[in-house]
């Protein structure tokens, strides 16, 4: 199935539908709605509802509305990291402490849209639509979700536990150390079609940002423009003025009203714009995020992999040294034997961890450059045709108020023949 | 002439044509009038008026009598001819043959004198008169018939200006068909063809020594005239004239006349014009063309004397006897105001009594002389001003405030161009970025291989990039040069910008002249008072003083006698003046009314165009990326929407 279109995904998105999208019977239909703003100062944040409608069997209810802040989105996106190892999982949009105490109202609004699209992504995933942290966030009740939660800020404090990172941190690099020591360089090696796509993924990141970053100057551009436009009426307004009354004056004041409503015109569509062309460019730069995410497991997988190779290696070598060695009591070689198998069972495990990340992943990136395949060309083709009806709008305007202005002498002649 | 979108394709002769056509109103009556009272008085103009020299030595204030009797005929025979030739415009014509080159003499009609000698004056009179006459002459006799189509293009000097293809004859000529763009309904004459056109072109660089034997660059233009008017070649003359030139020619004419208001000239820029910057020269080019178009579209400077010399003699003009006599009637140094007034002063001063000359000698300035008399010090008792004077105040004001808006306007519609241009710039950026993407998408397809799943959503990806990238590669060269046309359509408010100073001048000339006149009438008040006191201690006096009694009484009536003719004179001009300025702002109201109608209808069509463009564009483009035909899209390509050849 192919995943839907960025634009698609939205529910309440109406404003510039040429293409209807194409109405396929969905499992999941999910609004996020009405952010409110809850609590004051530092603690203040803001609730959405999530109105899911679904036809998935394992829901028991078709229809149904849960309350939910941005920490619980996370903990979604947390939880579906951490269980779906390779799967590239929708990004969240970022936090910003900043944007976060203004809590303006585009701010926030965008931000509900992100969220909509992102549970929406989650829930249009092959993989993801399936799982029980989905089930669990768009039906769990009050009482169930502040458990949830709570044993998940447990766990992640927990994790945080600094000994522990610094402990982690010491046994990888006593592994690079081995490595060093044995000579050899990692005998695994990622397979060379993945390598390019690590490249090109990693490059792309750069090139959407760029795009995201052009199209946001382009956008403010036109904004100014508008702007300009209405200041440059204003102006010309005031001019007209100071002639009495006569075709001038009104000729003067056609060109005010219309350049108003171009410069409105023009204001309102940079602004949808940002919604439709901006953003979507920049959930795309977070969504390259997503997949580096993914990537970055499949190389923790790998190198836990290699080192339980060289572990087992290493443990090998010191049962055979072992056995060599005459005299020596046959339970020290009975717990090395035990050792090896210790390591050779972790071994099948890191490389069947490695090898489902793997192929979870070889999927993933079809999926995800088709996704974008898709996506690119329906946004552009929104772009272009948004572009086209405005412009069209605009032209309309300009040739009305041309039109306008060729009445106006005519108007002064009638007037002076009455 | 239905199309009104036609205006566009040559903005500027369009302007022009729309204007001509609607002065076609004016200019009969106007054309005559002005013919027959250019040779006016003049006197006021601080900047360009001097003591001339050259009459001066041959002895400056011996032969005015001539000429304010000259003068006076003049004004006489202009006043019918002004009447009569209102309708039937071409019958104007008698009147013209009072020499032009008279005015260089009216000037020292202020100072008035019995006559004596009157050979000064003919020894410049006759020389350029009968080399010029014959052409004033004509000119006047076909101004009014043909002024009908004349481009009125006010004034000009703007940096889009150059953008115009008004280059050549072939181009300007089609600007007479295509003049219904405003809806200025005049149909009379209007395809007729103006009577002069000018093109400036080919500029030059000349070296030569200066004064000071250094050799300095220049450059200089080649001046072409075409012209249907007789005395002037059909097939056109062409002439090299250098800045100073134009700038003389730009003195004379203000010298000349007085109250009109005349096109301005770019500014003297000596660093600009050393280092002749090819923009600079291109710049100047059209601003000195605009200029010379505006003067030869005037319907009343177009007659100038000086405009004939510039455009039709051959050679260097400072070698031209006839251009050095005007140059010389109207003095060539700066502080020409101060030394007219001071002459006046001083006539006045030997004339009758002591405080003229005391005048004279503290240089007194027509500003001065405002305040003098705005505030009720200067002696004469404070005038009520007339009804038309007050509405000429008025309008002044009004002048400074629309210089004002215009200012305003100007400043945000280049914001506005400097807007466009920098989307344009923005989307030759999101382009150029695009078309990256797209060769770099197309590069992982060629790793991948084209029949791969990812190979086949890289070259969708590719395509799709490369698509967006064409698009607005191509909206950028669509923005890119509305933003140039944008700027054309909109040189009209900078024209009339840079005009408002010109009109103020003009209007000012006529406040000065007032000045004058107040200045006169009460020192003949004071004469007046003095007299009627002598005469009565004359009456009352001995026998034996009455011969110096009698005496005092005879100058004091001549010194009267004399201030009388002068007020005569000076009431004149400012009655002469004064029709300029009202017939000047009536034909700049109208004028500007029509400018800026076309102004914004080809403002607004050329937004019509670009967003019209961008329209079927962008729905091309919708199309492409979709592969489908767009419906529903709301967008209808036969709507209203203007459309242009252009």
């Amino acid at each position: 199935m192919d995943p839907p279109p960025y634009e698609s995904v939205l529910q309440d998105h109406g404003t510039n539908n040429f293409f209807a999208p194409a109405t396929v019977s969905k499992e999941f239909e999910i609004e996020v709605t009405d952010p409110v703003k809850q609590g004051d100062g530092v603690a203040a944040y803001v609730s959405y509802k999530v109105r899911t409608k679904t036809t998935h069997p394992s829901y028991a209810a078709p229809f149904n509305e849960v309350i939910r802040r941005f920490r619980d989105f996370a903990w979604l996106h947390d939880k579906l990291v951490e269980k779906n190892k390779g799967v590239i999982v929708p990004p969240l949009p970022e936090k910003s402490a900043v944007q976060k105490y203004q809590m303006s109202t585009d701010f926030i609004d965008q931000r509900r849209r992100a969220l909509q699209v992102f549970v929406n992504r989650v829930a249009s995933h092959p993989v993801l639509k399936d799982s029980r942290e989905l089930n669990t966030f768009l039906q769990a009740n009050e009482e169930a979700w502040m458990l949830e939660i709570a044993k998940w800020q447990a766990e992640t404090s927990a994790q945080h536990r600094p000994v522990n990172t610094a402990a982690q941190w010491l046994k990888s690099l006593q592994h690079s150390a081995q490595s060093l020591v044995s000579g050899r360089a990692e005998e695994i090696q990622e397979d060379s079609e993945y390598i390019k796509i690590r490249d090109y993924v990693n490059s792309l990141e750069g090139h959407l940002n760029e795009a995201h970053r052009q199209a946001g100057r382009l956008l403010r551009k036109e904004a100014d423009l508008g702007s300009a436009l209405s200041e440059f009426a204003t102006a010309a307004e005031a001019l007209g003025k100071q002639d009495e009354v006569g075709p001038m004056r009104s000729a003067f004041g056609c060109l005010f009203s219309r350049a108003g409503e171009v410069a409105a015109l023009s204001k309102a569509r940079s602004e949808a714009l940002v919604n439709e062309f901006a953003a979507p460019l920049k959930e795309a730069a977070r969504t390259i995020k997503s997949v580096q995410a993914a990537m970055g497991d499949r190389a923790a997988a790998l190198t836990a992999y290699s080192q339980a190779k060289s572990d087992l290696d290493s443990k090998k070598v010191r049962l055979a040294k072992l056995r060599g060695t005459p005299g020596l009591k046959e339970d020290k070689i009975a717990e090395t034997e035990r050792d090896v198998n210790e390591a050779d069972q972790r071994l099948r495990n890191a490389k069947l961890g490695y090898e489902t990340i793997r192929d979870t992943m070889r999927e993933e990136l079809n999926r995800f450059q088709k996704e974008r395949a898709a996506e690119l060309s329906a946004l552009l083709r929104d772009f272009a045709l948004a572009q086209a009806t405005y412009t069209a709008a605009q032209a309309k305007a300009w040739g009305e108020l041309l039109a306008d202005l060729q009445n106006v002498p005519q108007q002064a002649a009638a007037a002076e023949a009455q | 002439m239905d199309d009104p979108l036609n205006a566009t394709v040559d903005p500027l002769d369009e302007l022009g044509g729309l204007v001509g056509e609607t002065l076609n109103l004016f200019d009969a009556p106007v054309n005559p009038g002005s013919a027959n009272r250019s040779p006016a008085t003049h006197g006021g103009l601080p900047a360009q008026h001097s003591d001339s020299p050259g009459f001066g030595a041959a002895g400056p204030r011996s032969s005015p009598d001539a000429v304010a009797q000259s003068i006076d005929l003049d004004l006489l025979g202009g006043g019918p001819g002004v009447t009569s030739s209102l309708v039937t415009a071409p019958t104007g014509a008698p009147e013209v043959d009072v020499p032009l080159i008279a005015e260089d003499d009216v000037t020292l009609g202020f100072g008035y004198e019995p006559p004596s000698q009157q050979q000064p004056q003919k020894s410049f009179g006759v020389g350029p008169l009968g080399h010029v006459e014959p052409l004033s002459h004509s000119a006047a006799a076909h101004v009014s018939s043909v002024s009908a189509a004349a481009a009125a293009q006010p004034s000009p000097r703007n940096s889009y200006r150059e953008l115009q293809p008004d280059d050549g004859p072939s181009t300007s000529a089609g600007a007479g068909p295509s003049t219904s763009a405003g809806g200025a309904s005049t149909s009379a004459a209007a395809s007729a063809a103006p009577p002069i056109r000018v093109w400036v072109r080919d500029p030059e660089r000349n070296e030569a020594p200066n004064k000071l034997g250094i050799r300095t660059t220049y450059f200089t233009y080649l001046v072409r005239t075409e012209s249907v008017l007789p005395g002037m070649r059909t097939d056109g003359t062409e002439v090299r004239r250098r800045f100073s030139e134009f700038d003389a020619l730009h003195k004379l004419v203000k010298a000349h006349y007085r109250g009109y208001i005349i096109p301005p000239l770019p500014e003297k820029s000596f660093i600009d014009a050393k280092l002749a910057h090819e923009d600079f020269l291109r710049l100047r080019r059209a601003d000195l063309q605009a200029f010379l178009r505006g003067i030869v579209n005037h319907p009343a400077l177009r007659d100038a004397e000086a405009l004939k010399l510039f455009l039709l003699q051959p050679g260097e003009l400072h070698y031209n006897p006839a251009w050095i006599g005007l140059l010389h009637s109207i003095g060539s140094s700066p502080d020409g105001q101060e030394s007219l007034v001071g002459a006046l002063g001083v006539s006045v001063g030997g004339g009758g009594g002591g405080s003229a000359g005391a005048k004279a000698a503290a240089g007194f300035n027509s500003l001065v002389a405002w305040v003098r008399h705005s505030v009720g010090v200067g002696g004469g008792p404070r005038r009520e001003l007339d009804e038309d004077e007050q509405q000429l105040r008025h309008a002044k004001e009004l002048m400074r405030d629309l210089e004002r808006l215009l200012q305003l306007c100007c400043e945000s519609a280049r914001v506005m161009c400097g807007h466009m241009e920098a989307l344009a710039a923005d989307m030759y950026e999101l382009g150029r970025n695009m078309g990256m993407l797209s060769k770099w998408e197309e590069t992982l397809r060629a790793h991948s291989g084209t029949y791969t799943e990812a190979g086949y959503s890289a070259s969708k990806r590719a395509a799709d990039c490369k698509q967006l990238s064409y698009a607005t590669a191509r909206q950028h060269t669509m923005w890119k040069s509305a933003s140039v046309k944008t700027a054309a359509s909109l040189v009209a408010l900078h024209d009339y910008y840079i005009i408002m100073p010109e009109a103020v001048a003009a209007l000012e000339e006529r406040e000065r002249c007032l000045d004058q006149i107040h200045e006169l009438e009460a020192d003949l008040a004071a004469k007046q008072a003095e007299l009627s006191k002598s005469g009565g201690a004359a009456g009352r006096g001995l026998q034996g003083r009455q011969t110096q009694g009698d005496r005092r009484a005879y100058t004091l009536t001549n010194a009267v006698d004399k201030l009388e003719e002068q007020l005569k004179v000076c009431r004149d001009t400012y009655a002469l003046i004064k029709g300029r300025n009202m017939e000047e702002l009536r034909r700049l109201h109208l004028s500007r009314e029509a400018d800026f109608h076309a102004m914004m209808c080809h403002y607004s069509a050329v937004q019509a165009q670009l967003m019209q463009a961008s329209a079927d564009m962008w729905r091309t483009t919708a199309r492409q990326f979709a592969g489908e035909p767009v419906e529903g899209s709301g967008i209808s390509a036969d709507g209203d929407s203007p459309r242009q050849d252009d």
